[in-house]
């Protein structure tokens, strides 16, 4: 009886889901009152129904209910709860009404919040999501419904459960913070595009977009952070980001996302750029739902994506529309979107930001374009030709340099104009900094792109610390203020600024870390009990194979003893090779998997895998890497995240 | 049979709130409260912000005595052009 009624859920909010439509578009013809109380109505019911749906199918798995093909797919009677519950985005037809499900909370906010403040808009805004909705609707009725039956004539006793690698508490997080993020961009997508419609170009929307991007941007950056995290802990190749398709498509509207982030202070400010802030919008917008094609079509091969399906070309139909319509409308308006305001000087804010834009979205441009490489050439050429991670970081790391270079330069830019005095001012200290970094790595022997990189860290270091030294200096000697308060107010008082000063703290931090990646060592053997290998200084010695039977796998667990060069321990480290639905009789079916084992210091990280086990022998196969570093870029995501909350903290209200 | 009366039932609830307005007597008048003058005031309110970040640069030294009060002149007039607009 449940999944019966999930699945009328999602009829109704289809069926209703046109009705919001077509009662929005009538008042907006109309005039009347009623047909947009209607509508609105309308569009709350379809999000509470996908809402209501999706509440269902989480039912349905939780209680392991395998008359329901999605049910008996990725759950088992085994897998344990917290599992059971992530399973609603681990397969296609339930991501898909996860996607729906956040887009709907995201519209309920989006029409509750502005269903007074902005009603020239709320028409459209309306329309807008709900023709997202829509379309999502349409997927999830009659595409890939999640509610679907099993087709058998027996009774399942038991599911095929969960895929193992999505087994992992990272994964109860990452997904939901990338859906947070991809899925809310779709909220300034459709404050944008009704202002295009109602000809209104003021400054009242942009305030409400520039809150909900710095949300979702937060979001979308925590979900791209823990992806890299969960690769790292749970993949097993010692690394955290492989230039894989689908990571790229997450990467891809964070680029964009960041441009447009930058971009719109300056329309906020200056009433400039409108035009460029509307194209970046719907760049990001497309890039969502161009990411979600690439998850779900199958076109690319990559870790995460899901199985090839007939999703692909509805997708691209789908871009293909948004790209048309919105680009359609914006050509409309050009006159209106067209700023009387020009950038004064070279060396203002306004150009640093918008030379920041450029290199965002050259980069943006230089991942989608070796991200589709291969599908092009195979469709012009006939032959697939990959393009891996050495294309991606021979084009990224100078572009990134450049942006690391420009998060030094940009806060000692003043709107308007620079002057000379004050640029040679400002910039001495830094640059000093910057040069002795330089000659210092350079006498012991390192060069190329590690040198630039921790030159330019320490660079754009010294400038934020500088900034926050002159903000305390400045409330010290006007407010008369300990240095302590007088930092806690500079923050407080200036929480945008500041904020941004903090994130880029955290970029920087990031940027060591990956430049640690070039220090990478790694060593491959086998070792019996109490034998011992050596790398890096360190010895390790296998103590004992231990083997444990768990509810959902069985697992062979290395004692493996880490020591340093004068043989203090270090660390017992405990990977673990593992078979996940071990019961099965059908071997096919049973899943090796690797578990690690990593010890981290800011220094680095000692990572052990278990590749596999020899038991006639009692050999044990580990694979051990040194990473430098890696502990700073997860610190520098902290400090990022953080920024972000200053920065998003809502201020007192101001006196007019 | 549970299931098509529980689904008759959310069917009848959800038609019922969402045509419920169209059988209002009075047309509902839609207004929008935050009209032209909230514009006005909104960018007033982003004019005071960057005096007062021009203020805080001048105050950290990043821009010079000259730029500083040519700047903040012509915030000052364009202020000044928005509140004669409010006083109207």
């Amino acid at each position: 009886m449940i999944p019966v009624i999930g699945g009328l859920a999602l009829n109704l909010a289809l069926g209703l889901a046109i009705i919001a439509i077509i009662f929005n578009v009538l008042y907006l013809r109309s005039g009347d009152g009623r047909l947009f109380l209607s509508g609105q109505r309308a569009a709350l019911a379809v999000s509470l129904l996908s809402i209501f749906a999706t509440i269902i199918l989480t039912q349905l798995l939780m209680t392991s209910n395998f008359d329901v093909d999605y049910v008996a797919h990725y759950t088992s009677q085994e897998t344990p709860l917290i599992y059971k519950f992530t399973a609603l985005w681990a397969g296609q037809s339930g991501s898909l009404l996860f996607w729906l499900f956040i887009l709907s909370l995201y519209a309920i906010i989006a029409i509750l919040q502005n269903q007074r403040s902005q009603l020239k808009l709320m028409p459209w805004v309306m329309i807008v999501l709900v023709t997202v909705q829509l379309f999502f609707l349409i997927l999830v009725n009659f595409i890939t419904n999640p509610f679907a039956p099993t087709e058998t004539d027996f009774v399942i006793a038991n599911g095929l459960g969960l895929n193992p690698l999505l087994q992992n508490a990272t994964m109860a997080i990452h997904p939901p913070m990338l859906y947070l993020g991809f899925v809310g961009f779709t909220v300034p997508f459709a404050f944008s595009i009704a202002a295009m419609a109602q000809r209104d170009m003021n400054a009242l929307w942009m305030r409400t977009v520039r809150q909900w991007l710095l949300f979702v941007w937060l979001m979308l950056s925590i979900g791209v952070m823990l992806g890299g995290w969960w690769a790292y802990q749970e993949l097993g190749w010692g690394g955290y980001w492989a230039w894989d398709p689908v990571e790229n498509a997450s990467f891809m509207p964070w680029l964009a996302g960041t441009a447009l982030l930058h971009s719109v202070m300056i329309q906020e400010k200056k009433d400039m750029l409108k035009v460029w802030n509307m194209v970046l919008i719907i760049i990001t917008f497309t890039l969502c739902i161009f990411g979600t094609f690439l998850t779900r079509s199958g076109i690319m091969s990559s870790v995460h994506s899901f199985t090839a399906s007939s999703l692909g070309p509805i997708f691209l139909g789908f871009v293909f529309f948004i790209l048309v319509v919105s680009f359609g409308l914006m050509s409309q308006r050009m006159q209106l979107l067209r700023s009387k305001k020009r950038i004064e000087s070279f060396s203002s804010r306004e150009s640093g930001f918008l030379f920041n834009n450029v290199v965002f979205i050259v980069m943006c441009f230089a991942v989608l374009w070796g991200t589709l490489f291969p599908v092009i050439s195979e469709a012009v050429r006939g032959t697939k030709i990959t393009v891996g991670a050495p294309f991606f970081n021979q084009i990224n790391i100078p572009i990134g340099l450049v942006l690391l270079c420009l998060t030094g330069i940009g806060p000692l830019l003043v709107w308007r104009k620079t002057s000379k005095q004050s640029f040679i001012r400002n910039f001495t200290t830094p640059v000093i900094a910057g040069l002795v970094m330089a000659l210092v790595l350079y006498i012991i022997n390192i060069r190329g792109y590690v040198l630039i990189s921790f030159s330019l860290s320490v660079f754009v270091l010294t400038t934020i610390s500088l900034e926050f030294a002159r903000g305390i200096r400045s409330r010290i000697t006007v407010h008369k203020e300990n240095p302590l308060t007088a930092f806690w107010r500079l923050l407080r008082k200036n929480r945008s600024r500041y904020g941004g000063y903090i994130v880029h703290v955290g970029i920087v931090f990031m940027f060591i870390g990956f430049t640690g990646h070039a220090f990478d060592i790694e060593k491959e053997f086998g070792l019996k009990k109490d034998e011992t290998n050596h790398l890096g200084g360190y010895t390790f010695v296998l103590q004992n194979i231990r083997e444990e039977e768990r509810p959902n796998h069985y697992a062979w667990i290395a004692d493996l003893h880490v020591s340093d060069a004068s043989g203090k321990e270090i660390v017992m480290l405990h990977p673990e090779k593992r078979i996940y639905f071990h019961r099965n009789p059908d071997p096919e079916r049973r899943q090796p998997h690797s578990e690690l084992d990593i010890y981290s210091t800011m220094k680095q990280d000692i990572y052990s895998i278990f590749n596999s086990v020899d038991l006639e022998n009692g050999v044990a196969y580990l694979k051990i890497m040194i990473n430098p570093l890696v502990n700073w870029v997860w610190f520098g995501g902290f400090i990022f995240v953080l920024g972000t909350l200053v920065a998003l903290w809502p201020p007192k209200k101001e006196k007019l | 049979m549970i299931s098509m009366l529980v689904s008759f039932l959310i069917f009848c609830v959800v038609a019922a709130f969402v045509i419920q307005p169209l059988f209002l007597e009075q047309i509902p008048e839609i207004v929008d409260t935050e009209s032209s003058s909230a514009v006005l005031k909104q960018r007033k309110k982003i004019l005071y912000r960057q005096i007062k970040e021009l203020d805080m640069d001048y105050h950290l030294g990043n821009i010079q005595d000259e730029d500083y009060r040519h700047a903040r002149d012509d915030l000052k007039k364009e202020v000044s052009a928005i509140l004669m607009l409010l006083n109207k």
